[in-house]
């Protein structure tokens, strides 16, 4: 077992790899990348907050129809229209 | 196969790509910074360097995963209101306390602390640093927990009941939400198989330090470190996974069942199955290799409590459907305003029952119509295919046995200073890295998977658990998302391939390999 030697200590900290711009240019895109994840297929939750309209929720559980919610459609609106 | 319009299987695979994902950053964290606890506390213990050094190179690898995983758990949220509507609004007044105060231990203290553990070193004394270090490693453990609250919740939904008024479960007790068992056993069998992750992480890297014979005084002690914390981790999560076990024994009968393929219920002590062919359409284990009595001790811990097979618990099942489709019947009264004092009994009497008689909304809109033929499609949906059961725990208990292997052969060889030459063991190290993570998604799939049908066992089937959504939606966000995840992977191997290479070098303190030539 060896101990690290204590030598000369060279010139590193201009070539050091610098990583914590390297995780906060990473972080900033991840969080981008959500967001525009969020904004492009997330946008228009049926539940905000955790609930929906009683209605919804009775024709879900108690209703007869085979699909008793109308689907929310696929185009999120004029947000979402890019050449606007 | 996945029907490409099946928009429930295709909302499972989502959540399910994410949450696994999300997994693969949050036991490394776990583990990691319990090591570095230790590493500073034996810098400060005894004022070498070299423990100083290995905090902070640690710390910069434990750095770069927090970084990589922080917010990948965001998009499960952003499917609970899109995906999960049903889910979401049924759970909401349970999941909002613990949510948030995850919510609050992850983005105040965790964040807090990491920033005063990287940017500290100057300015706090070693002992406030160390007790920083401390807190960051609390703080994400203590994080884990309450997410892991919400998880016990669904498979064992205590201190809640059902409120036909507002159509959704509502907290009673939220001591009993907190002190869930299965909250408690899943909580620290969760926490000590990330205690084996990170030491496996060090012990795996250091060994590749040893056999490339670079920086040795600084591989051999975090080898060390790695090897006693993780022999103590991997006892623990055996020890942990089997009261685990035990609490699902208790009150989830069903995923216990299909876990070990018993079909039938036979006299107690029960035999266990080590190995076999599950054949669930005939409902029996082909070449089956029992151990007499060890299934009847290890999940009952008993010699006189048998533990109940499929074809039992179908039938109690076939009992409890019948008797949700009375609650049903007494719910759509009660909802279109027949209040009379039959109709609230009739519910009262059943109403524990209601989520069986929801299986039948499956095959059956009206439910109490059901014919004997939907009946028992929907008993027989109320047990998981077995053989992705029986194998996933296998493989998971498996690795267990193969870290405790690993961890104590290194502490035995290292403590009688053999470890040198046994260069098989360091080689087995460095492929065992990926092993844990391996081990710790197979226990999810277990866990998540053993719940089906359920969202919420017993209560809340899944199929009316997802949104009334169209599969094209699904399958793009689906699809977006894992090109999204799949590059943060590439970026995090990148990283951390990058700084394993570099070693202690990528301090930049003139001390380590190759460091001097450089110069």
């Amino acid at each position: 077992m060896t101990d690290p030697e204590p030598g000369p200590r060279p010139a590193l900290t201009t070539r050091r790899p610098r990583l914590w711009l390297e995780l906060s240019v990473i972080v900033v895109v991840k969080l981008t990348l959500f967001f525009t994840a969020k904004h492009l297929w997330f946008s228009e939750p049926l539940a905000r907050h955790m609930t929906i309209p009683q209605p919804q929720v009775e024709q879900q559980l108690l209703g007869t129809a085979a699909k008793p919610v109308p689907p929310v459609s696929p185009t999120r609106g004029a947000s979402h229209d890019l050449t606007r | 196969m996945i029907s490409p319009d099946d928009v429930v299987t295709l909302s499972r695979l989502q959540f399910a790509l994410t949450a696994m994902f999300h997994f693969l950053f949050v036991p490394l964290t776990l583990g990691l910074s319990w090591i570095l606890v230790i590493c500073e506390a034996a810098y400060v213990m005894t004022g070498r360097q070299v423990y100083q050094d290995m905090t902070r190179f640690w710390g910069k690898l434990f750095g770069i995963n927090f970084a990589m995983g922080v917010a990948t758990g965001l998009t499960l949220e952003f499917q609970f209101g899109t995906n999960w509507a049903y889910y979401s609004h049924y759970v909401g007044d349970i999941f909002g306390v613990p949510l948030a105060i995850e919510g609050m231990m992850a983005f105040f203290l965790e964040s807090t602390f990491i920033g005063l553990f990287f940017f500290g070193w100057n300015r706090l004394s070693p002992v406030k640093h160390l007790m920083v270090t401390t807190l960051l490693a609390l703080g994400t453990n203590l994080s884990a927990l309450w997410i892991l609250i919400a998880n016990a919740w669904m498979q064992n939904p205590v201190g809640a009941e059902f409120n036909y008024h507002t159509m959704r479960m509502e907290l009673v007790s939220l001591s009993e939400v907190f002190f869930n068992p299965v909250a408690q056993a899943k909580f620290v069998h969760t926490v000590a198989a990330g205690y084996v992750t990170g030491a496996m992480f060090v012990l795996g890297i250091s060994a590749f330090y040893l056999l490339r014979a670079r920086d040795t005084g600084f591989a051999i002690r975090s080898f060390a470190i790695a090897a006693g914390f993780g022999l103590a981790a991997s006892l623990s999560v055996i020890v942990l996974g089997d009261e685990s076990g035990y609490t699902t024994g208790e009150v989830q009968k069903v995923k216990l069942a299909a876990i070990e393929a018993e079909w039938e219920t036979h006299p107690a002590p029960a035999g266990l199955t080590l190995f076999g062919l599950p054949n669930q359409a005939e409902e029996r284990t082909d070449y089956a290799v029992k151990v007499p009595y060890a299934l009847g001790l290890i999940a009952t811990r008993s010699v006189d409590e048998p533990v109940i097979g499929i074809k039992d618990l179908k039938r109690n099942h076939d009992l409890r459907i019948r008797r949700g489709m009375k609650a049903y019947e007494a719910l759509v009264k009660l909802k279109a305003g027949d209040r009379s004092d039959a109709v609230l009994l009739q519910f009262e009497q059943h109403k524990a029952d209601l989520g069986f008689g929801l299986l039948l909304k499956k095959y059956t809109p009206r439910v109490v119509d059901a014919t004997e033929a939907q009946i028992a499609q929907a008993v027989s949906d109320t047990i998981p295919q077995v053989a992705p059961l029986f194998w996933a725990f296998r493989g998971m208990v498996g690795l267990g046995f193969l870290f405790l292997f690993i961890f104590g052969a290194s502490f035995w060889y290292l403590a009688r200073k053999q470890l040198a030459p046994r260069r098989w063991l360091l080689r087995l190290c460095v492929v065992a890295i990926p092993l844990p993570w391996v081990a710790a998604e197979l226990g999810w799939f277990v866990a998540e998977y053993g719940r089906q049908p359920w969202t919420i066992s017993g209560i809340l089937p899944t199929h009316l658990s997802v949104s009334s959504i169209e599969a094209s939606q699904v399958w793009t966000s689906l699809l977006g998302i894992g090109a999204i995840y799949l590059g943060l992977f590439v970026v995090e191997m990148y990283l951390m391939l990058k700084y394993i290479r570099l070693g202690p070098a990528s301090l930049g303190t003139g001390r380590y390999h190759g460091e001097a030539t450089t110069a």
